[in-house]
């Protein structure tokens, strides 16, 4: 089975639980988007995806094999990716070097997979030769993005992708990842606004206090389900799954 | 004048060695952000194993040489492995890495004094000529070659920083290590590789001065400190760093000893030190960015 | 108030007087050990062991010292050989040379060593400690090199031979009597840091060790704390070496090697860097034994070393901790029933919490709002503040501001600029009439602006009792004399400071937690007792990051419940929220930021209707 999977996950920072109990299970091809209020687990969430954060209880699993105890640099070589706060870009580095780093586990295919990135995002190619701290924030954004895709991975975890950009680059962001599953990225992203969201993914899974209490296909989540979530009125949320 | 320019010379020459031993630091330091207080003693294991395998064991220089860096690499790793390694795992912070680091120092040192007894130990000159004559300055030959080292150590790092792939790396992970880990890199197991490097600078170092200085035992922080001094004056962030505060240090003990005394040539160093760090802290070739240890 | 206070003696069942117990034994530790030590100088016979163990005993005293710089105040001062050599060498440089006698050399001697941990102080308010240690471990190097400096002052390599010992009263100190001398001073010493260790400097060090600015937002000055960590190790490692420096009549460099550096070191690290005894019981575990059982010290650097390193790797907090948590794992921590067992009245009530923290501020009349306008900041060039010029924020008394806004909108950057802990790039701030725009942080504090952050900020091991009460302490006007001496005024402030600290601890629902450390509390509980300890102080405004997050139901309702009977009484909170519920309901004002400008100001009932807190909040667009 295709999958990547997290069940019954219980992880946080220093003897708390951020996350309690969340499962999730994203297939190639699937667009997930994690909603939910600030302080809910959305980056917990896709912190333990991507290996970053240990796990105090509960299993990860890529296609099947159980990769709990994974460091970050193993989820990488097996095609998760992450991209979030703070931004893995190089400032130090030029354009096409970040890149390159982004690229360390596929370096034999160095060249091509950069010509992909430069297709897909134009605008990284007038900047080849900068380095990465003049880029405005948005062409970071994007930097950090085309790193991630320099490996060709089969999974994508984005930590708010909108942070700090202005409505019309994340429009393009938001394009981009909806045409990356179109090709077959399994996508899991975190975002604070959930109608763009909602509108961009195929799955949708709202996170409240670290569990989840909604998840369907986008049309299935109600404006009460969101309002419950997100303006707090408790009372109507009730711990689905 | 004839004075100062052989002081001047072997203050170059001195320098040279702490460049060597500075760039092993700055290796670690950049890729693990640490500092490795055992790599002194890495440098004195140099010249007692150059002592044991060239003098008592009579292999050739060469062999002697090569044989030196694999034993002190493996030393490099075993640091690595015992000091570093448990507190990366436990995801410690890296001012306790100095702390692992100094009792490995000491437990090196004491272990150098039970093997090889605490008498300095002589090293004959391995080269065809033992002195260099620059017009009437005469100068070691060893200090010779030891520049040649280092400036040599010093454009191979910077060819490998700007055209390998895994330089690219080294200078990524400085900018951002997380992201290096996140791109698939084991940062941890490049940790373990710098300190194996370092452990080869330290014994090409050692090989390099022992004629010199000689095999002494205690001379481990010696090094440990001068090194250190080199690299806060020249500043952490790259190998130029190390080259220039390694001949800052040594010009200062050279000439400091030449004309105030021998005794009280670290005092000069340390002076300097507490001069740069009062006026320009993050060191003269520092970049942009701030220091952060 | 009414509430009938039982005695609190009586009223408290046996699992909550542990806590007691336990800091009753640290209360005669020092004792108990002194008198053991000396028990051993009266009766032992053995010139050679009194010598040796004097000796250790010095040591002792010097860990101690360096215990207070690297457990309370977490700097590494690998300087503390380099101290203890010049309290010794200044002694006995005065004695040898220039004819004085024992006591008034001795009393130099530690002056010198105080100023040298003074001057030593100043690179490490300006370097990372990383560069701090280095130094100090530099001038340890030096020490055959300064000494050789002044070889006319110290006999230089040779080394200096003293006239005579030092008399007492006519009696002249043979080694029963040095051994005697250097046991009192030992326990004076440890009774000396007991007293700071439990006096309000003492939790300032713990909290500015982990935080330095957590103290300053506090109002406390963050140097002089520190100069006071500097201030306790240099004089005890000065007595120590004005003592050591007597013991064999003659001193040379040879005495002041880098090993007895690692020795303190790895005695403060092998009995625990947190513990007051720990220290002593370390040089006890890594000098006294194998002199008694091996004597070899040819192995001493072996010792040392190794224990440092296993002490760093395995037990990074001494063996102390290990023995407790050794035990604990035997003992499971049994947590006492959640209502408060402390002083039996203990339901947690808003009310009564609120009316405790206002009398903390009784007689302070401050009325002054905090005005910030026209506030902007850019961090790397990326602008996260932009407000207008003409745009105010303020936090008056009286009055609840909720800051709400996506992540990223400049909330703590507004937060921090209001405190004092970001400059603006340009804008205003002002307290009443006083303009604070570019003020230090403990000054914007002092005028009575507080502080709590995203992330609770505690010492690992204070017990809420000790941190509130530390803190409530410090708020009296208690002479610093009264708390070296720990005198019945300084008990007896102590006592009302930790009663009340018991207090706001049960009115706070937290009596579960009240005898655990910090370390060990729920998430909900650290986070309540993190906002307690912003609020146990004399400011007026009060500025709340995530106060809520990580509080159960209950507890959301007595913090907002708490926070609205202190703004009735007077006092201003701004606060950023992300549980609207919660944050709505307590609020008089809010003010939405997006993109780092002021998006919607106005009531919490127009801005829970307005369509842009649901653009903004979940992107509906209206």
């Amino acid at each position: 089975m295709t999958e990547l999977a997290l069940d019954n996950i219980f992880a946080g920072y220093g003897g708390t639980d951020v996350l309690r109990g969340v499962s999730l299970h994203v297939a190639p091809g699937d667009c997930v988007a994690v909603l939910g209020p600030n302080g809910a687990g959305k980056s917990t969430l896709l912190k333990v995806l991507s290996g970053q954060l240990r796990v105090r209880s509960g299993t990860r699993s890529v296609d099947g094999d159980n990769v709990t105890s994974w460091r970050a640099y193993k989820a990488a070589q097996a095609g998760v990716r992450w991209v979030g706060e703070p931004r893995p870009v190089y400032p130090s580095l030029t354009v096409e070097e970040n890149l390159a780093i982004g690229g360390v586990v596929a370096r034999r295919r160095i060249k091509q997979e950069t010509d992909k990135v430069y297709e897909l995002l134009p605008a990284l190619q007038a900047k080849r030769r900068d380095r990465a701290d003049s880029l405005s924030g948005g062409q970071q954004q994007m930097l950090a993005i085309g790193q991630a895709l320099m490996s060709t991975p089969r999974y994508l975890c984005l930590d708010e992708p909108s942070l700090g950009l202005a409505p019309v680059v994340f429009g393009e962001v938001a394009r981009l990842i909806s045409d990356l599953a179109a090709s077959g990225v399994g996508i899991v992203w975190a975002e604070q606004f959930p109608e763009v969201a909602k509108a961009r993914s195929s799955q949708v899974v709202l996170l409240s206090a670290g569990m989840v209490t909604a998840s369907g296909p986008p049309a299935q989540i109600s404006e009460e389900q969101l309002e419950a979530a997100y303006l707090g009125t408790r009372a109507q949320a009730s711990p689905v799954s | 004048m004839h004075e100062f320019l052989t002081a001047f010379a072997s203050g170059v020459g001195l320098g040279s060695i702490y460049c060597v031993v500075a760039l092993g630091y700055s290796f670690v330091y950049r890729t693990t952000a640490s500092f490795n207080f055992a790599q002194g003693q890495a440098v004195v294991l140099g010249t007692l194993f150059t002592y044991t395998f060239y003098v008592k064991l009579g292999i050739p220089a060469i062999g002697a040489g090569i044989a030196v860096c694999i034993v002190v690499a493996a030393i490099g790793g075993l640091t690595e492995r015992v000091a570093i390694w448990p507190l990366v795992r436990r995801g410690d912070e890296t001012l306790k890495w100095l702390m692992s680091t100094l009792g490995m120092a000491v437990l090196f040192t004491g272990a150098s004094l039970r093997i090889w007894g605490s008498d300095i130990l002589g090293i004959p000159n391995y080269l065809s000529s033992p002195v260099t004559h620059f017009g009437s300055v005469r100068v070691s030959s060893s200090y010779v070659l030891a520049f040649a080292v280092a400036v040599a150590l010093a454009i191979t790092i910077e060819i490998f920083q700007r055209f390998t792939f895994w330089g690219r790396i080294l200078r990524a992970v400085g900018d951002n290590r997380l992201a290096v880990e996140l791109a698939g890199v084991n940062v941890v197991r490049m940790g373990f590789w710098a300190f194996v490097l370092s452990g080869v600078l330290a014994g090409a170092a050692g090989f390099v001065i022992g004629p010199v200085t000689f095999a002494d035992p205690n001379a481990g922080f010696n090094f440990a400190i001068l090194s250190f001094a080199a690299l806060a004056i020249g500043g952490f962030q790259s190998h130029w760093g190390a080259l220039i505060g390694g001949f800052a240090v040594g010009l200062a003990e050279s000439l400091g000893g030449t004309y105030l005394g021998l005794q009280y040539q670290d005092l000069v160093v340390f002076g300097m030190l507490i001069l740069i760090l009062v006026i320009r802290p993050e060191g003269v070739m520092a970049g942009r960015q701030a220091r952060h240890v | 108030m009414t509430v009938s206070v039982r005695d609190p003696e009586t009223a408290r069942p046996p699992e909550a007087s542990r806590a007691r117990r336990m800091a009753r034994g640290t209360l005669n530790g020092p004792v108990v050990l002194t008198a053991l030590v000396l028990l051993f100088g009266l009766i032992s016979g053995a010139q050679g062991d009194l010598l040796q163990g004097a000796v250790a005993l010095t040591y002792a005293l010097a860990a101690t010292g360096l215990g207070v710089a690297l457990g309370l105040g977490g700097e590494y001062l690998l300087g503390q050989g380099a101290i203890f050599a010049c309290g010794a060498y200044v002694t006995a440089s005065l004695q040898a040379v220039h004819s004085w006698t024992f006591w008034p050399a001795a009393g130099a001697g530690i002056v010198a060593a105080v100023l040298l941990g003074f001057l030593l102080s100043i690179p490490a308010l300006r370097v990372s400690r990383f560069y701090f240690a280095m130094v100090g471990f530099f001038l340890v190097y030096l020490i055959p090199e300064i000494v050789q400096l002044f070889s006319a002052q110290t006999g230089g390599s040779a080394g200096l031979a003293l006239p005579n010992a030092p008399t007492f009263f006519g009696i002249t100190l043979d080694n029963r009597g040095m051994y005697i001398f250097a046991a009192i001073a030992l326990g004076i010493g440890l009774l000396l840091i007991r007293n700071v260790r439990r006096s309000p400097l003492g939790v300032h060090m713990r909290r500015m060790r982990d935080h330095p600015f957590v103290i300053a937002t506090a109002g406390i000055d963050v140097w002089r704390v520190r100069l006071a960590i500097y201030t306790y190790s240099s004089l005890l490692a000065g007595l120590a070496g004005a003592i050591y420096s007597q013991l064999n009549g003659y001193i040379s460099p040879l005495d002041f090697s880098v090993d007895t550096t690692i020795l303190l070191f790895a005695a403060v690290l092998v009995g625990g860097r947190t513990t007051l005894l720990g220290p002593t019981l370390g040089v006890f575990l890594l000098y006294v034994i194998p002199q008694i059982v091996i004597n070899v010290a040819s192995y001493s650097d072996l010792i040392y070393g190794g224990t440092v390193l296993f002490c760093v790797i395995v037990l990074p907090e001494g063996v102390e901790d290990a023995a407790i948590g050794l035990y604990r794992r035997v003992r499971p921590h049994r947590p006492l029933p959640a209502s408060s067992v402390l002083t039996g009245h203990g339901e947690p009530s808003a009310e009564r919490l609120a009316e405790l923290l206002w009398q903390l501020r009784d007689g302070t009349t401050r009325t002054d709002p905090l005005v910030i306008r026209g506030a902007r900041k850019a961090f790397g060039g990326v602008a996260a503040l932009q407000i207008d010029d003409e745009v105010a924020v303020t936090v008056e008394p009286g009055q609840v501001h909720l800051l709400l806004g996506p992540n990223g909108s400049g909330k703590t950057t507004l937060l921090n600029a209001m405190c004092g802990l970001a400059r603006l790039d340009a804008g205003s701030i002002h307290i009443g009439d006083a303009e604070v725009t570019r003020a230090p942080i403990a000054k914007i504090a002092r005028r009575g602006v507080g502080r709590s952050f995203q992330t609770p900020r505690l010492p690992d091991e204070l017990l809420p009792r000790q941190l509130l009460g530390g803190m409530l302490a410090g708020m009296r006007r208690v002479s610093y004399l009264h708390w070296l001496t720990s005198d019945h005024v300084a008990a007896r402030t102590r006592r009302a400071a930790d009663g009340l600290a018991d207090e706001i601890v049960a009115a706070s629902g937290m009596g579960g937690g009240a005898d655990r450390p910090a370390i060990d509390l729920t998430s909900g509980e650290r986070r309540l007792l993190d906002v307690l300890a912003a609020l146990t102080s004399q400011a007026h405004l009060i500025l709340l990051d995530e106060p809520a997050s990580g509080l159960s139901a209950h507890e959301r309702r007595l913090l907002a419940g708490t926070i609205r009977a202190l703004a009735a009484r007077g006092m201003g909170f701004l606060v950023v929220e992300h549980d609207l519920d919660l944050a709505l309901g307590m609020a008089d004002t809010v003010t939405v930021l997006v993109g780092g400008t002021v998006a919607v100001t106005g009531q919490p009932s127009e801005i829970k209707e307005h369509p842009y807190l649901r653009e903004v909040l979940i992107g509906v667009p209206a």
